[in-house]
């Protein structure tokens, strides 16, 4: 095996060297990271704490990528009703339910277009405030 | 015969178009209105520049003004938005970005509409094809839209014409005969004919052409001594010929710049009116310096309305520049000058804009040997107010003549307010 000698960037001089040489490397860019497709991901703002359970707070910003399709334990942003909902999904004999918690109890409807219940994307990421 | 001077290997071209746009990017983020009459306003709020087919079905006309309708809006319950250009701008990037990745040859022919060549592609089924293209547009979007598909640009807009009244959404005419694109054309009023202008359809309804068809075979000689070489070249793609080649994104740059507004409230004080001039200054050099072009021109205009019962005035001054340059401080300086030619006291002005001429590529235009040490010092400087600007939102970091905390801002009572591509405007989303 060839070995090759690291180059040196930091003249040598008396004293420290400068810390700032070790990164010559680029920088972590956390668009890059989180966001796999630009085009289809959009950043959405949540309103209301329905979501608690599942690590989702009011004013928490969802990453959420169009393109991708529902998995089991998927969370996703669903055209529910009339309104842009997030929602916890579940996945049952190759069928998708959303978990609707009205007055205590939780109901699972099945995630259809025609029901009005239509996928509008699947959320990759959380991003919270402390 | 008259093609010969064109390449006759036979093109394919698709018109992929976004139906109602501006309404299906504020639909997207808010799915209640989805079946709603719903409409788009110009700047201002003057009047309709999009509609939703419910719109269009109860009988609102496109450009017509918003004060004019206000009593149809009150009575089908029409949801009426303010353009939000932030939000479609962002959409529109994401839908050519996706496209462009997809198809090489691409032209963006507006903010809704792109040309793709499909030539040198194996398509074993060109329906199924474009079907799948338009799948994906929504699929990663949320937009639909409408494709075309013809053997040069002037078909493809006539089959995306026909596409927007079928259900697939699509329509492919290269595979048709003759007889069958004739009977096509028959019903394509020439007003809708892809580059044929009020004027020109006013000319050829009195020749007794009526419709594409009629175009079609109309006589060459008559079209090349009445019109242009962009009406002869529109009658030959009707005949099946490319002849206007496709402006791809590396071609195609722009010659011009124009930033204009309305005024909210009537301005009159000359301050006020240099303030606009000089963001609107501003925001056209931002533009023509992304592009890497200079600006050998300017042109600044003035107008008060002419709805007004006071004087009307309406005034333009231009101002050629020693040295072409993207320079904001020497082109505020030139705008400055020509509003002060041209301003007049009294007047109650309701418009306001700047012209940017002669734009040529930064690139091409070499070493000026005028050029000072002072320039590069400037370009620096201009550099780093745009990046400021695009962290910070427009005109964060500006020239103190343009003034803070504007009142002469445009009107928009009936925005959306959402910005997909600005972190405080996000859409939002409840959980349940």
């Amino acid at each position: 095996m060839k070995e090759t000698l690291p180059i040196i960037l930091q003249k040598v001089s008396a004293g420290f060297p400068s810390p700032a040489t070790d990164y010559i490397e680029e920088q972590i860019d956390l668009n890059k990271e989180l966001i796999k497709k630009p085009s289809s991901t959009f950043l959405i703002r949540v309103q209301g704490n329905s979501m608690i359970d599942h690590k989702i707070t009011e004013g928490d910003v969802l990453i959420v990528d169009r393109s991708l399709t529902l998995k089991t334990n998927s969370v996703a942003v669903l055209n529910f009703e009339g309104e842009l909902v997030v929602k916890k999904i579940v996945k049952k004999k190759e069928k998708y339910f959303l978990l609707s918690k009205k007055n205590n109890s939780t109901k699972e409807i099945e995630i259809n277009t025609n029901l009005n219940t239509e996928l509008w994307g699947v959320v990759t990421y959380v991003i919270h405030k402390l | 015969m008259l093609f010969t001077n064109y390449n006759t290997k036979k093109k394919i071209i698709a018109l992929v178009d976004c139906n109602s746009f501006y309404v299906s990017c504020e639909r997207l983020f808010n799915p209640k209105i989805s079946q709603s009459p719903v409409v788009v306003l110009s700047n201002n709020d003057g009047c309709v520049i999009a509609r939703s087919t419910e719109a269009k079905k109860i009988g609102i006309k496109m450009g017509e003004p918003y004060f004019k309708i206000k009593n149809i809006v009150t009575v089908n319950n029409v949801q009426v938005f303010s353009s939000n250009y932030a939000l479609y701008g962002d959409i529109s990037r994401r839908i050519m970005t996706i496209l462009k990745n997809l198809f090489p040859i691409i032209e963006y022919y507006s903010i809704d509409e792109a040309f793709l060549d499909l030539s040198n592609m194996s398509i074993k089924n060109m329906n199924n094809f474009i079907i799948d293209i338009k799948k994906t547009i929504y699929q990663n979007t949320g937009i639909p839209v409408s494709i075309g598909v013809g053997s040069n640009k002037t078909l493809s807009k006539i089959a995306n014409h026909l596409a927007k009244k079928n259900v697939e959404g699509v329509i492919d005419l290269t595979k048709l005969t003759q007889e069958e694109i004739n009977s096509i054309l028959k019903n394509i009023d020439i007003e809708d004919v892809w580059g044929v202008g009020r004027q020109l359809s006013n000319l050829y309804k009195k020749n007794k052409i009526n419709n594409a068809y009629e175009l079609k075979y109309s006589s060459s000689s008559w079209i090349k001594k009445n019109t242009n070489v962009f009406g002869l070249k529109t009658v030959m793609e009707l005949n099946g010929a490319s002849c206007i080649t496709l402006e791809t994104s590396e071609k195609k740059k722009r010659k011009s710049c124009c930033v204009s507004k309305s005024f909210g409230s009537k301005v009159e004080s000359f301050e006020e009116l240099k303030e606009a001039v000089v963001t609107h200054c501003l925001n056209a050099a931002e533009k023509i310096r992304e592009d890497e072009q200079l600006v050998k021109s300017v042109i600044v205009f003035i107008r008060t309305s002419p709805f007004d019962k006071h004087l009307f005035l309406s005034r333009s001054e231009k101002i050629d520049l020693a040295i072409s340059t993207d320079d904001s401080m020497i082109l505020s300086r030139a705008c400055v000058d020509a509003l002060k030619k041209i301003f007049a006291k009294g007047y109650r002005y309701q418009k306001a804009g700047v012209v940017f001429l002669g734009l040529v590529n930064n690139s091409e235009y070499g070493q000026n040997l005028f050029v000072d040490k002072n320039s590069q010092k400037s370009n620096s400087l201009m550099k780093a107010i745009d990046s400021m600007n695009v962290k910070f939102g427009r005109n964060s970091l500006t020239l103190a003549d343009s003034g803070v905390g504007h009142c002469w801002k445009m009107r928009r009572d009936h925005s959306s307010k959402i910005d997909t591509s600005h972190f405080d405007f996000l859409p939002t989303v409840k959980s349940g």
